[in-house]
């Protein structure tokens, strides 16, 4: 009897293209889900929403999608190319001092 | 049918068919060879052709070929020798160019291209005709694609766009249209690539097309008012 083989589930965490709404700068940090049958095609994929990194002028904040306030440190556990992002605003704003 | 009734009636029984009627030899042969062309024709467009794709892009590297075949013969076969994406695109955008500055050029030359844009603008059919014409366009279309039968379809395609989310999307809309056109019978692979932008991939198609159908299906869109009404105007015969 042939052996059934289910479909795996492969997940990842992707950073969306830059939203800009005036001076903010919105990093939408999304998971996405792809179904892959076993000779590796893939049959359909879906996508969450899992946080948002906002960037104003001074300051960095993350959101969670369930609307509750997140570390900056959290949300770059879960998607670190954010990073450079937020580094790059950091320095930005940073008041240089000679 | 009346007309093959007369044919068959003038062959069976020569010495005139219709009393006080005779038809002159030379007429009959006519009607025989017009018979024997039309016959000849049905039979010609009633044969399919054939035609083989095969077409891949693996990194910027693009590769393909085609073969066009009728009764087993091959009327026309072309390769594409792998050459880069970029410089495909480069030419067709240097094409481009060199046909614009043609046409800017000729516009110089004759310093009338109001008149050339007043006629272009002429040409461009109403959009209540293109409206009227959509349905019977539609039966065009779907006749058209009736008339092609896929014998092999092989499709792998990755693809990925700036932002990993609307690669998700458009997957789901290729999927979709690939779901709706019934290819998932076929062998039909979407891969989409959320790193970055990417298009790769690989298409081996053996189409078989009868011009008989097609034909049919231009006759029966040029039976409609509409689509003869939106020729015309493009056409400028109005």
């Amino acid at each position: 009897m042939p052996e059934l083989k289910l479909p795996k589930v492969v997940t990842e965490i992707r950073v969306c293209k830059e939203i800009t709404a005036g001076v903010r700068t919105i990093f939408a940090v999304v998971r996405i889900s792809t179904l892959e049958s076993d000779d590796g095609n893939i049959l359909g994929s879906w996508i969450m929403p899992r946080a948002m990194l906002i960037i104003e002028p001074g300051r960095q904040y993350a959101i969670d999608i369930s609307g509750e306030q997140m570390s900056i440190e959290t949300i770059l556990e879960v998607a670190p190319s954010l990073k450079e992002i937020v580094e790059k605003a950091r320095g930005i704003h940073r008041i240089r001092v000679d | 049918m009346q007309f093959l009734f007369l044919l068959s009636a003038q062959a069976s029984i020569p010495a005139a068919p219709f009393p006080g009627v005779s038809f002159p030899p030379f007429l009959f042969s006519a009607a025989l060879f017009i018979l024997f062309l039309i016959i000849l024709l049905f039979i010609l467009l009633a044969i399919p052709i054939h035609l083989n794709l095969n077409f891949s892009k693996q990194g910027p590297l693009m590769r393909g070929s085609y073969r066009i075949a009728w009764l087993g013969l091959t009327v026309r076969k072309r390769e594409v020798l792998p050459q880069h994406a970029a410089d495909s695109s480069a030419s067709i955008s240097k094409k481009d160019v060199t046909v614009e500055e043609g046409k800017a050029d000729e516009g110089r030359k004759t310093g009338d291209s109001r008149d050339e844009q007043k006629h272009a603008i002429k040409r461009s059919p109403e959009p209540n005709s293109l409206l009227n014409a959509a349905p019977a366009i539609a039966h065009l279309f779907i006749d058209l694609l009736r008339s092609i039968v896929f014998q092999k379809l092989s499709c792998r395609l990755c693809f990925g766009l700036n932002d990993p989310a609307e690669t998700a999307v458009m997957s789901g809309y290729l999927w979709s249209v690939a779901s709706a056109l019934g290819l998932f019978r076929a062998k039909v692979s979407i891969e989409p690539f959320f790193e970055g932008e990417r298009l790769e991939g690989e298409l081996t198609a053996e189409l078989k097309i009868r011009l008989l159908w097609i034909a049919k299906a231009v006759i029966d869109a040029l039976r409609e008012k509409e689509i003869r009404s939106l020729i015309r105007e493009i056409a400028g015969w109005d």
